[in-house]
């Protein structure tokens, strides 16, 4: 009997050039994300040059505070991105979200404790209903979320038909307190990013991410797609809710018709931070990026003192780089893997 | 003696002017930084608003005496809020803001008013108590308007009222400001009603399709343009019944060219803005505030003839004079009367022509 092991010479070339490929392979999937924190260096160190104290704490309080609605809006969008669907219901949710905080909210913090509790819930069931009807009806996602937007917008408008309604005032203080310097908005970012951190690594964070890459071959190896759907449009309900109550501490109303200002930029965020629509690839430290990003070119915008006009012009351009991005990630992948 | 006595006082009185001259220009040189806050720039009358805003400040008693910058957001909210905060940052004496919601931006503004910055609300004006809230007098708009046309009917006859755009709070408050003064009136009757959408197309649509089903109508109470109203008698070959509208530049010269047309028009004045910044510069030169945390400003009305009102009595109605009030060569969407008294703001530089 004779064996033919692989010469040593051979082994190590071909270790080593797995590990490159493999580095590659790392490379191309992080390039979006890459570019996005790029983008924001930039951003940042223009912004930097033209204004005092951008590098203070005061600077990250006002600019998280400033994105805190939004990013938790696309925290929810950026797990059902993951999952390869969108959710534009996310608008009628905070409208409703805000509407209900404005309403029900009592004096005593008893009852704003139990009434925020319950907004949550109710975001999360709404959710659970969006991935009951796409799963179990196989209706598209995106139409879906559009008929619940347009369901919970009106039932918002039902409510509160303008702007009103009542919060008390710890709940705002809440929103604007901080601790030695941090506001509550950047400690909401840092349990933001602490919830990411343990979340990807979850099964469901994983299963997430496999249904977005290849429905088929996640459902082949045992995952649940009824269970993913419930899940991510559940988790996208309840991030709704909860940008809703965060909302709620900045402006002090309920607003029935504000949420659909966050349905577009939360999606804008998630894929500028490296997201792709196709499922499967990013995650939510890039979204955190994107946010911030789409704040800083306002602030920028103002620095500079040039027409407000150019905010949305200098967000598309960054857009279309993030696609751009995101595309040629995704034809690299594709070639490496055939 | 006597010479010395002379020197002194000259000398005293070269020192006084001195003085007074230092002091004049120390008032002269105090120039204010003031924003302008919009959160909508999507039709005629917010663009002439900060067209007239520009200009107020580069004549007249406000030439020289205000930096004003004016920062557009894109209608939302979150975007005017954010914009706030820079402005508040930047340490401006005064904001003026044409708010996207009545009460979302009021923590906000309360920062400002901490600040020590003078804010004024104006044309949509905010709840928070630390802001004036300026703008046009809304109950006296439709009742003089509504007194108008009952003085034109005799006190008799049907009308048909305009609801303005459903769901809009200022819609109903002018059909509920209508129908208040015309209940006044036993002969007077509403016998229709319709959606005027502050636009021409459905007010000249609503009227048509009313005049198909009523074949008598003696006055028409329109909350948007008026020469809609007076297109849809003109195609369905009625006479030409006495209208209510506002001061679009198109609407006073339909009125002043058709013949037999009888029309009032009330103003919501683009220059607000130029009254927002009158009353910061105001408030920040004296340091004295007004009394009321409101401020009403009244454009005057247009009519077709002088109209005297009992109601409001102050009320001051020009009659409509084409070249003078009325501006063939000018867009039709300029918002009429066009300067405040206390500066010339001409019908050009409104229009940005």
């Amino acid at each position: 009997m004779t064996m033919t092991l692989p010469s040593p010479a051979k082994s190590v070339a071909k270790r080593d050039g797995d590990a490159a490929r493999d580095r590659s392979t790392w490379l191309i999937d992080r390039a979006p994300f890459l570019i996005a924190c790029g983008m924001l260096a930039v951003l940042v160190a223009i912004y930097g040059t033209l204004r005092e104290g951008v590098f203070t704490f005061e600077e990250l309080n006002l600019d998280t505070a400033a994105a805190m609605t939004l990013l938790l809006a696309a925290t929810g969008q950026t797990i059902v991105l993951l999952r390869g669907g969108i959710d534009l219901s996310i608008g009628g949710m905070i409208s409703l979200g805000t509407v209900l905080a404005a309403t029900q909210f009592g004096g005593s913090p008893l009852q704003v404790a139990f009434a925020a509790l319950m907004i949550a819930l109710l975001g999360f069931a709404i959710g659970v209903c969006n991935g009951l009807l796409i799963s179990v009806l196989r209706l598209q996602p995106f139409l879906v979320t559009l008929a619940t937007w347009s369901i919970l917008s009106g039932t918002a408008l039902m409510i509160l038909p303008t702007d009103g309604g009542q919060l008390p005032d710890f709940w705002m203080a809440f929103g604007n307190a901080s601790l030695l310097g941090v506001s509550s908005s950047v400690g909401l970012l840092v349990l933001l990013i602490l919830f990411w951190v343990w979340f990807r690594g979850t099964r469901l964070g994983i299963e997430i991410r496999a249904t977005g890459s290849n429905q088929r071959s996640a459902e082949l190896s045992g995952v649940s797609i009824l269970r993913i759907n419930l899940l991510t449009y559940g988790l996208s309900g309840l991030f709704a809710a909860l940008a809703a109550l965060y909302l709620t501490t900045q402006t002090g109303t309920g607003s029935p018709t504000i949420g659909k200002d966050y349905i577009l930029p939360s999606v804008a965020a998630a894929v500028i931070g490296g997201i792709s629509l196709f499922g499967g690839r990013g995650g939510m430290i890039g979204t955190i990026v994107g946010a911030f990003i789409l704040t800083i070119i306002g602030n920028l915008v103002f620095v500079l003192s040039v027409s407000s006009y150019w905010q949305p012009v200098v967000s598309g351009v960054i857009l279309l780089i993030a696609v751009l991005a995101s595309s040629l990630a995704e034809k690299s992948a594709r070639r490496s893997l055939s | 003696m006597r010479q010395i006595a002379h020197t002194v006082a000259l000398a005293a009185t070269a020192i006084g002017l001195m003085a007074g001259i230092a002091g004049h220009a120390e008032a002269e040189a105090k120039k204010y930084k003031i924003y302008l806050s919009n959160n909508f720039v999507g039709n005629d009358w917010r663009q002439q608003m900060e067209r007239v805003a520009n200009v107020s400040v580069s004549k007249g008693p406000l030439e020289g005496r205000v930096d004003l910058k004016i920062e557009n957001v894109e209608n939302t909210v979150q975007a005017q809020i954010n914009s706030l905060n820079n402005i508040i940052r930047s340490k401006p004496d005064a904001i003026l803001i044409d708010a996207g919601s009545d009460t979302a931006l009021n923590p906000t503004i309360k920062k400002a008013c901490d600040a020590g910055i003078v804010v004024i609300s104006f044309d949509q004006v905010v709840t928070e108590p630390c802001a004036y809230a300026l703008e046009s007098d809304w109950k006296r708009i439709p009742a003089v308007m509504a007194e108008w046309m009952a003085q034109q009917l005799g006190g008799k006859g049907k009308v048909f009222v305009d609801r303005g755009l459903a769901g809009a709070p200022i819609s109903a408050a002018l059909e509920k400001g209508y129908l208040d003064v015309l209940k006044k009136y036993p002969g007077i009757e509403v016998v229709g009603s319709y959606n005027g959408e502050y636009a021409l197309g459905p007010e000249q649509a609503g009227v048509a399709s009313l005049l198909a089903a009523h074949p008598q109508v003696d006055g028409i109470l329109t909350q948007g343009y008026g020469s809609g109203a007076i297109k849809a008698l003109q195609d369905a070959g009625r006479t030409i019944v006495p209208v209510v509208g506002f001061t679009y530049n198109s609407s006073a010269l339909a009125c002043a060219k058709t013949e037999g047309a009888k029309c009032i028009l009330g103003s919501n004045p683009a220059y607000l803005s130029s009254e927002a910044i009158k009353l910061a510069v105001d408030i920040l030169d004296t340091g004295k505030k007004p009394a009321e945390r409101h401020v009403l400003v009244n454009g005057d009305f247009l009519a077709t003839a002088p109209f005297k009102s009992e109601l409001y009595p102050d009320a001051v109605t020009q009659v409509i004079e084409i070249g003078k009030n009325a501006f063939p060569d000018a867009p039709p969407g300029l918002t009429l009367p066009i300067t405040p008294d206390w500066v010339t703001i001409t019908a050009a530089e409104a229009s940005g022509s």
